[in-house]
């Protein structure tokens, strides 16, 4: 790939979870293609595998459309991963994040003695996901979670973003990976 | 999935059978996992040196056993981790929860 230039790709992909493995080597065959050289391609491509892997759980799990779609970008500076549903809005741990809620407030979606995930209100149905990690040496391993899926990609992740639109109910999974 | 390498009175050493390690198989490895241990044995050693790569349901999935075997007084120990896997321990610090080490014999003996 030439340095700056942006290749994209569209994947419909089945919600069945055969379609798991060849889906995600099928999305890493393009970043790899795609990555710049002398860029740090199997650090980068270990991140992809991460996040796709995380939203195509997520897809698996939650969402009732027969297909996920996700588009990749690459470019020198960042790889953008999109996955897009139409579902309802996203409810964690019962909290109703598109509820109206004041731009800039922090919102705890899970805790344990290892890390915090928040959501930090940008709009109406935006939200932009951050984990801050306990300082705390001491673990209480009843209270540890179970389920790290946003965690890890919002982690992995420079920049991790969720939208809701009310009127379509298109939920949008945004992630950006600084290169 | 789960295959038995060595037991004794204070150990009970697994191998895990999967190269995926993901949602296809994470509900299943627990059922399997549970039904083998809690019988007695101060550490449960799982080998996870064929897996090249592990999600956040079979994170979830170990945690869950991690947890049962406390409550058991036992422990769970993990070894064999590639590279890519150690990372995702690290990342989400469950390098700091579960005890890890390289291979069955790296284990201590005295542990």
């Amino acid at each position: 790939m030439k340095m700056g230039v942006l290749s994209t790709e569209e994947f419909l992909i089945p919600n069945v979870c055969g379609s798991l493995v060849p889906s995600l080597k099928e999305i890493l065959e393009f970043v790899g293609k795609n990555v710049a050289e002398g860029l740090d391609a199997e650090q980068i491509l270990f991140k992809v595998k991460i996040i796709v892997t995380e939203l195509l759980n997520n897809a698996l799990k939650h969402v009732k459309n027969s297909k996920t779609f996700i588009r990749v970008s690459v470019d020198d500076k960042n790889i953008h991963i999109i996955k897009q549903d139409i579902g309802s809005r996203l409810v964690i741990n019962d909290l109703y994040l598109c509820q109206k809620k004041p731009a800039g407030q922090k919102v705890q979606i899970s805790q344990d003695s290892l890390n915090s995930l928040y959501a930090i209100i940008e709009g109406e149905c935006q939200l932009k996901f951050i984990c801050e990690e306990s300082t705390d040496d001491k673990v209480d391993y009843g209270n540890l979670l179970e389920h790290f899926g946003l965690l890890i990609i919002t982690k992995t992740a420079s920049e991790f973003t969720y939208t809701h639109n009310p009127d379509t109910f298109l939920n949008t999974f945004d992630v950006l990976i600084h290169l | 999935m789960i295959k038995v390498y060595k037991e004794d009175n204070q150990s009970l050493q697994l191998d895990l059978d999967v190269v995926e390690a993901n949602l296809t198989n994470a509900d299943e490895f627990k059922k399997e996992a549970m039904t083998m241990i809690g019988t007695g044995h101060k550490m449960i050693i799982i080998n996870l040196e064929r897996v090249e790569y592990i999600d956040s349901s079979f994170l979830g999935s170990l945690v869950s056993i991690l947890k049962h075997l406390i409550g058991l007084k036992s422990d769970l120990i993990l070894v064999g981790l590639r590279k890519d896997v150690a990372d995702l321990f690290t990342l989400i610090r469950l390098d700091k929860v579960f005890k890890i080490y390289g291979s069955f014999a790296d284990v201590p003996v005295n542990y």
